[in-house]
């Protein structure tokens, strides 16, 4: 499989994270997956501004030349996206959250039905939609009701980007643990 | 008493946050005058400061629009900013505004799960969640198409300024239509087929030149 795993956390000095992420992507590497790591905190990028340029002039892409159009490319080709990220106040990191944002381009304005709901309309063929999944870390503070709250939305997210939240999983288990789980898929 | 608005849009004053939030300040203001303070976070000098007026307020009332099923990255920076209350006492009463494109309040009540959950982690009283859905043009109809809304809006305010929070029943009502029945779905699928719906985006994209560019797909290889 082609995976990119999105490194959410907003710190250098926590490297355990990010220590963790590279364990994975050598696991990931060992079982023949293609995998590439984007740290977000490393990438150039503003918040989006609301602006639907990516909708309405520059369809498909950001008009801002910045390294969302990077994720975005990584993500449509990707068989896998792990959402990576510790929980701060209950919730994936801003820095994550940002790039999340900037993955709006990969849907269409028109609205259909999906499920009985409105959902955006794909962009790209529904095949070329990723699986999602989520990798958290709990920091102090962190209860499992708050790691629920990520997911049920985290499978919204997943449900309008044309695809699913594969599984959600927590960085005290150890990378073998996720490396199977990835082979499951 | 002492009201901080916090309008989390990325558009700030040009969006349809603003106008929602300004029916809602002027509910609460028939009933009291508030000492009121509006932070736009989509500024970054005004974020950064945002969250010192949070424990000086009496009220606060963040409001946003729904960003791929969730609070706007801007948000969520302001969010994190206010980690030194967690664990405080007596934190600020906290009430919150979400507003969507899409037709349904169902998309926002998984956000909203997560601001009642906030209000909790800050020992903050949790004042309730305004939702609505079918937001995306409020700024651009004419008043007359909105008066129920704001109607709602501005009781919504009025309860707030005289209960210190909602009324969850006229919330309920103000966020209709919740979801489709599984019934009508047909009949909302070719509702969205209708070009009316999508004369909105289509009258955008022409007005750009790009309306023969809608469907591209420059990511993929």
């Amino acid at each position: 499989m082609n995976i990119t795993i999105l490194n959410g956390n907003p710190e250098d000095k926590k490297s355990g994270f990010d220590k963790y992420l590279s364990d994975l992507q050598l696991k990931l590497e060992k079982a023949n997956h293609t995998v590439e790591t984007l740290t977000l905190r490393n990438l150039d990028a503003g918040y989006c501004t609301g602006c639907w340029s990516c909708w309405v002039k520059t369809p498909g892409e950001c008009i801002f030349d910045d390294d969302s159009h990077r994720v975005c490319r990584a993500v449509i080709n990707s068989d896998l996206v792990l959402f990576a990220s510790p929980v701060i106040m209950g919730y994936l990191s801003a820095e994550m959250k940002k790039f999340m944002d900037k993955l709006i381009p990969l849907v269409h304005p028109y609205l259909i039905v999906d499920k009985g709901e409105a959902h955006h309309r794909h962009r790209y063929k529904p095949s070329n939609y990723p699986l999602g999944a989520l990798l958290l870390e709990k920091t102090p503070g962190t209860d499992n009701e708050d790691i629920e709250i990520i997911a049920a939305i985290h499978a919204r997210t997943m449900l309008n980007m044309k695809t699913k939240n594969a599984f959600t999983m927590l960085i005290d288990q150890p990378v073998e643990e996720v490396t199977h789980a990835i082979n499951c898929l | 008493m002492r009201l901080t608005v916090y309008n989390g849009s990325p558009r700030g004053k040009a969006g349809n946050t603003e106008v929602m939030l300004s029916k809602v300040i002027a509910g609460f203001s028939s009933i009291t005058d508030p000492d009121l303070k509006i932070i736009y976070l989509s500024s970054a000098k005004q974020r950064q400061e945002a969250c010192k007026y949070f424990a000086q307020s009496d009220l606060v009332l963040l409001g946003f629009p729904l960003y791929t099923d969730a609070m706007p990255g801007l948000v969520k920076e302001f969010i994190e900013s206010l980690a030194p209350y967690v664990g405080q006492d007596d934190n600020t009463n906290m009430a919150f505004l979400v507003q969507s494109g899409f037709p349904e309040a169902h998309h926002s009540r998984f956000v909203e799960r997560y601001l009642k959950k906030l209000a909790r982690r800050l020992n903050a009283p949790y004042a309730g969640t305004i939702v609505k859905g079918g937001c995306e043009g409020v700024r651009l109809m004419p008043d007359s198409m909105n008066r129920k809304l704001f109607d709602g809006l501005r009781e919504a305010g009025a309860d707030l300024a005289k209960d210190g929070k909602f009324n969850p029943e006229k919330l309920k009502i103000l966020a209709k239509p919740e979801r489709y029945h599984p019934i009508l779905a047909p009949v909302f699928k070719l509702l969205l087929k209708i070009p009316v719906t999508q004369s909105y985006w289509n009258g955008l994209l022409k007005k750009n030149e790009a309306y023969e560019k809608r469907f591209a797909t420059p990511f993929r290889e």
